[in-house]
């Protein structure tokens, strides 16, 4: 049953299991039991095809996989971050990103104009890849294919609304260097900083129109009814509010009213969006809003100060956007209760003023953490949106 | 120009790993590796670093192990919350450094900040004796943490400085030599028109000066004429200039200068020519005595590590010679 009040809803990725990591063979006994473990407590057939008893699965088998074998088992563990999301109770699901590599890197290979750069830290052990820009960039026919067949094969496989993930313009062009678009600033006669933000105002704006939208239209017309863009880098700098909103728009143009285009937020300061956000044409926003606090007991007053009050400015500008809470931490292992999750909900409803505008989320994706953990995590996340919807006399 | 006295190249910041080393951290922390092999990979590419800076003033091995340049200090200095959870998560919450898609964890100062005086001797390798530091600057410290127990960024920012301080000599026995403050809280501030000059900045940074140590700030991102006279009138030796975000060199003081020449947020690698050009544009526009350094003009943090090493074989390059 899907839920219109307090929708809930992975932001995308999830750890990928050991035996999705590597894809030769054989693997050892734990990475096996893993697999028919969870496999067994998800309820995924095809975990035989993985395991058997006649030692014939995918990770048996020794030396190097056929290309066909290795998208077979990207495909099982696909259907495994489905049936978990189902499992634990979700509204929405996508595929955990389980056949992607991470949120930069597989949009840029299907990116003309990018070349690998390298690794980079993002914090603790999170890491992200860049590339260099070396000309105007624009989407592959292989992308558009890739992200429609990705979102077929899970659209086929769960009978929950599928919310296919894109990372954004803004962010993508953020991760990027950008020496293209700098030198020919710089071959106008800019320099130093006024080189450098003209440089990425030009490359955001053409990821907008030469990737996202090409992707986010062809998403539409496969089927989507809610397309999520990823913008974590959003409010990496705050002069650049309007440049982001404008991108976003840039994304979703054209898109067809009752498709809902969302927008994924997090780790920034959201108010320093506003006012330009009021322009921003998309329906709802996913924000994380639990990192600032303790997972044991809620306090209202743990919540970041930037976020409340950019929870307070979606109301004073009158948006009617929905916004998607975060309530689960991804960056620790403590358990969040499903009445802490109830509470932060209720509190953000209360401060929306309209707990018919709130989606229920992580504060990201989950892919930081073990399966075992982040599967609690999605239904405790669950119980406790069922708990914030009793308030309200739903079940 | 021919007063100009060339003192060497230095780091300016913490530096990026190698993409084995993210692979084995990863894999640490999904348990698939040990803090042994994590610590081992940091030690291999700590080495890569440090063997290109021959002819450096200081030495660093860019610090890799730290998670962030608050890390060690909010783990092991008093006056700081820990949360509940014992691993990473423990010291605060995730929180973007300025600019960037890179986060640290921001600090809860909820008591007296002091230390013992060995805990940052006890976080840096042993590189001989000419080793540099590079710490959050008194002024930015107190603007990244979250603070419950001042309520005062000079208060804090001088408990701060004197925990520096008391680290010095256990810093210098272990061959340091330089200490680097870096600040890049003033140039976002001034870049969002909320800069709102401490009249304690000067006296926060000679507080953390130590005899036999040179001492330094460092202002990435900012406009380097702009920002200079916070320091002009303090106990540091010398004050970095970010050449590449300026837009104008020119500048007027009596510090020694370490010049920002190299890109920390670019792919391209400077050559000696260009190196060489800034550096003459520098001499020839600026008023100061004459002893300058050369570096990146931020950490190569945000660079991918072979393209850190390469920035740094160029700065290597760089004798002097104009």
């Amino acid at each position: 049953m899907m839920h219109d009040l307090f929708t809930t809803q992975e932001i995308g990725s999830l750890q990928r299991p050991i035996w999705r990591q590597k894809l030769s063979g054989p693997h050892d006994r734990a990475s096996v039991a893993s697999a028919l473990l969870w496999g067994e407590r998800l309820g995924v057939d095809e975990r035989a095809e993985l395991a058997n008893g006649m030692g014939s699965g995918l990770l048996q088998k020794g030396g190097e996989l056929t290309q066909a074998e290795k998208g077979r088992i990207i495909d099982i563990s696909t259907l495994y971050a489905i049936r978990m999301q189902e499992l634990a109770g979700l509204d929405r699901v996508f595929n955990g990103e389980q056949p992607r590599t991470e949120m930069y890197d597989f949009m840029a290979r299907f990116v003309d104009g990018i070349e690998p750069a390298g690794t980079l830290n993002a914090f603790d052990a999170n890491y992200f890849r860049k590339g260099t820009v070396r000309s105007g960039v624009s989407i592959t026919a292989a992308g558009k294919a890739f992200f429609v067949d990705e979102f077929d094969f899970v659209r086929k496989h769960t009978r929950r609304v599928p919310k296919p993930c894109l990372t954004g313009p803004y962010t993508m062009a953020d991760w990027s260097y950008l020496e293209y678009y700098r030198t020919a600033r710089e071959a106008g006669g800019e320099k130093g900083g006024a080189a450098i933000s003209g440089a990425r105002r030009d490359a955001v704006l053409d990821f907008a129109a030469n990737v996202l939208n090409p992707a986010v239209t062809a998403l539409a017309k496969a089927g989507a009814q809610v397309i999520q863009i990823d913008e974590p880098a959003a409010a990496t700098n705050e002069n650049e509010s309007l440049l982001f909103v404008e991108a976003i728009n840039a994304s979703f143009k054209s898109i067809p009213a009752g498709i809902e285009k969302a927008v994924h937020l997090c780790y920034s300061n959201y108010a320093s969006l506003f006012p330009a956000l009021a322009d921003c044409i998309a329906d709802s926003y996913l924000i994380e809003f639990t990192n600032h606090a303790s997972p044991e007991n809620f306090k209202p007053e743990e919540v970041d100060r930037g976020t409340f009050k950019a929870l307070q400015l979606f109301r004073e500008y009158k948006m009617k956007a929905k916004i998607g809470v975060g309530v689960i931490d991804i960056h620790s292992d403590l358990i969040e209760t499903p009445q802490v999750v109830r509470d932060r909900i209720l509190y953000a409803a209360k401060v929306l003023g309209d707990p018919g505008r709130v989606q229920v989320n992580p504060d990201c994706g989950l892919r930081t953490r073990r399966w075992n953990v982040a599967f609690a995590k999605l239904c405790s996340m669950a119980e406790g949106a069922a708990l914030a919807r009793a308030e309200f006399g739903e079940g | 120009m021919s007063d100009h006295k060339f003192l060497g190249a230095m780091l300016s910041g913490l530096a990026s790993r190698s993409n084995a080393t993210a692979r084995v951290h990863r894999a640490f922390r999904d348990g698939y590796a040990t803090e042994s092999d994590f610590k081992s990979a940091i030690g291999d590419d700590e080495k890569e670093i440090v063997a290109r800076q021959d002819g450096f003033a200081y030495l660093s091995a860019g610090q890799l192990d730290w998670l962030d340049i608050l890390r060690p200090i909010a783990r092991s200095f008093r006056g700081f919350a820990s949360r509940r959870s014992a691993g990473e998560d423990s010291v605060g919450p995730v929180t973007r450094w300025f600019r960037t898609n890179t986060f640290y964890r921001k600090p809860l100062v909820n008591g007296r900040i002091d230390c013992e005086g060995g805990e940052l001797s006890d976080v840096v390798p042993a590189l001989g004796s000419n080793s540099v530091i590079f710490l959050p600057s008194p002024y930015s410290f107190s603007r990244l943490v979250e603070d419950r127990f001042y309520n005062d960024g000079r208060e804090l920012a001088k408990d701060y400085a004197g925990a520096i301080a008391k680290s010095a000599p256990r810093l210098y026995e272990k061959g340091y030599r330089c200490v680097l403050l870096v600040d890049h809280t003033v140039g976002y501030e001034r870049s969002r028109g909320c800069f709102d000059a401490p009249e304690w900045y000067a006296e926060s940074i000679s507080a953390v000066k130590h005899d036999g140590m040179v001492l330094g700030v460092s202002f990435p991102l900012a406009e380097a004429a702009a920002v200079l006279p916070l320091v002009e009138q303090s106990r540091a030796d010398f004050v970095g200039v970010d050449a590449i975000f300026s837009n104008s060199v020119a500048v007027e003081t009596k510090k020694d200068v370490m010049l920002g020449v190299v890109d920390g947020a670019s792919t391209g690698i400077e050559s000696i020519g260009t190196i060489g050009s800034t550096v003459r544009e520098f001499l020839s526009g600026s008023d100061f005595p004459g002893r300058y350094y050369i570096g990146p003009n931020d950490r190569l943090y945000d660079v991918p590590f072979e393209t850190a090493l390469r920035k740094i074989e160029g700065l290597a390059a760089f004798k002097g010679a104009l």
